[in-house]
């Protein structure tokens, strides 16, 4: 049985460089951005041109590896995308745009969580103007990604400890296999949340009333520079949409 | 016989991010052995390798001769039964029985011999009363001492425990640990890795201690317990018993040191009825 090594990826590693200290709306703002633009081009050349800029992030940010990790992970899913398309479209091209879009969207996801804490998130969310209620909820969600598969990967030891044989027989015995250890991590999770929630309560928190964020987000030149860059950038792209240029013919 | 020979160990693959480095030890049938260390040594990581959990980076586990890279977890687990720290997170079963029968029914014992088990070991454990009871219902106590019984009840050949008491009230800790001399004294192999020097030096005569993934002392627990700065490097404290050792040496009172705890209890015993009391004081 695989261990479950998700919390490797997710879990946020600070890295002394240019893109880990942007001010996270910035980050945000320009990852929706991306999003939205993935969204809108049409045309698989533009989106292919797209993931430049998005891997020079990831490179600049040194995050690539794990960058790369993510996508490996998810190429099945990415394969399944990519057949599934082109056995209903019957084109290559038609069937690359949402495989593109897929990992356009993800690098746009990674580049975000990669370099910006839970903490720099919830507090550009409260920045925002987003409710404490639902940022804290984000940034809680967030941080617990890694507690909860340290908390999977220790019930599968122990339960295998027990003689449990994860990987034997069909998909419902499968299922079955299985139980012995959502059942506890369902339990504990419960726990930890109840745990979590009573003490944000003793230590003051309510989400109603007014209160000071503890950390004071400023735009800085690199800040404004990052963000025009990138504008500049998706721009150009959605203008050589609008003017119908391609640079590759399939 | 359980036997680690230049073990290496990383999570990541790497070998300059080792979490066990040349780790090398054999643990004989009857022994039994305690493993102390710092947080952060490596002693969870070493027994996760008994039965076949991790897999080495570099080196050979052996398990009665049993390469473990060549056999799977619910091999090894059938003659080596682990309990984890805080073990009770585990439960998942409506009741006691179920939860004891768990492991009996993956080994693939039937129905009545489980019955007859879990009978046995509910009796053992005290918690006989608790048989149709949820497991979520028991106290903390009660608790870990199904969670240790529910790994026992397959009579493994070999019992690691982890941090056992870890958690535990003074009651529960002195059943936990009467149940563990137990098995001690019926010869079965028990490993148990502790912060708890006290009941080391009280029950074991073998220890070893862990340093950042080394094994930097292998031997009798009476001479790791005499050298604090060993022990001082690990974060350990010296046992009640081997500050009183020194204290009395100190004071030319006693003139050899302690052979073991009964030794000690022995010796110490002799002293106070050596005292002369004055009755006018």
């Amino acid at each position: 049985m695989r261990r479950i090594n998700i919390a490797r990826f997710l879990e946020f590693e600070y890295k002394d460089n240019i893109i880990f200290k942007l001010d996270p709306r910035v980050k945000l703002i320009t990852s929706i951005l991306y999003m939205v633009l993935a969204i809108v081009l049409n045309d698989v050349s533009l989106l292919a041109i797209m993931l430049i800029p998005l891997i020079v992030i990831t490179l600049l940010a040194r995050v690539l590896v794990k960058f790369a990790k993510s996508m490996l992970t998810l190429s099945p899913f990415i394969a399944l995308i990519l057949i599934v398309n082109y056995l209903t479209l019957n084109s290559l091209t038609g069937s690359l745009i949402p495989v593109l879009r897929f990992i356009l969207f993800l690098a746009a996801i990674d580049i975000f969580f990669f370099t910006t804490s839970p903490d720099d998130f919830g507090i550009s969310l409260e920045y925002m103007r987003l409710p404490l209620s639902i940022s804290l909820s984000f940034m809680l969600a967030l941080r617990f990604i890694p507690t909860m598969a340290t908390l999977v990967n220790d019930i599968l030891d122990a339960q295998l400890s027990r003689g449990l044989k994860i990987d034997q027989g069909g998909f419902m015995k499968r299922i079955k296999n299985i139980m012995p250890v959502i059942i506890p991590v369902i339990i504990l999770s419960i726990k930890k949340s109840i745990e979590v929630a009573e003490s944000l309560e003793v230590r003051g928190l309510n989400p109603y009333s007014k209160h000071t964020p503890y950390v004071e987000l400023n735009i800085s030149k690199n800040d404004i520079l990052f963000l025009a860059i990138n504008i500049i950038i998706i721009v150009s792209l959605v203008m050589l949409s609008i003017l119908n240029i391609r640079f590759f013919c399939f | 016989m359980i036997s680690v020979e230049g073990l290496y160990f990383s999570y990541t693959g790497r070998m300059d991010d080792l979490v066990l480095d040349n780790v090398s030890l054999e643990i004989r049938e009857g022994e039994a052995l305690a493993i102390l260390g710092d947080n952060g040594a490596g002693k969870t990581t070493l027994i996760k390798h008994f039965n076949g959990l991790l897999k080495p980076t570099k080196g050979v586990v052996y398990v009665d001769g049993v390469d473990t890279r060549r056999a799977s977890v619910s091999e090894l687990s059938a003659k080596v039964g682990v309990v984890f720290q805080y073990p009770e997170k585990m439960f998942f079963n409506k009741t006691v029985y179920d939860e004891i029968a768990f492991g009996l029914r993956n080994f693939g014992y039937n129905e009545k011999t489980i019955e007859r088990i879990v009978d046995n070991v509910l009796s053992i454990f005290w918690l006989s009363k608790y048989k149709y009871e949820s497991p979520f219902s028991l106290s903390g106590g009660e608790q870990r001492r199904l969670a240790i019984a529910s790994v026992i009840a397959w009579n493994p050949k070999y019992i690691i425990l982890d941090e056992p008491t870890a958690g535990q009230d003074a009651i529960q800790r002195e059943l936990i640990t009467n149940l563990i001399n137990i098995f001690i004294e019926r010869g079965k192999t028990v490993v148990i890795v502790t912060h708890d020097v006290e009941y080391v030096a009280e029950n074991f005569k073998r220890v070893i201690l862990m340093d950042r993934g080394r094994i930097i002392y292998d031997g009798e627990v009476s001479d790791l317990f005499r050298r604090r700065s060993l022990l001082e490097r690990c974060n350990l404290l010296q046992p009640t018993i081997y500050k009183l050792e020194s204290r009395l040496i100190e004071d030319g009172i006693l003139k050899d040191g302690f052979r073991d705890f009964r030794d000690a209890l022995r010796k110490i015993e002799d002293l106070i009825k050596s005292v002369k009391i004055d009755e006018e004081d």
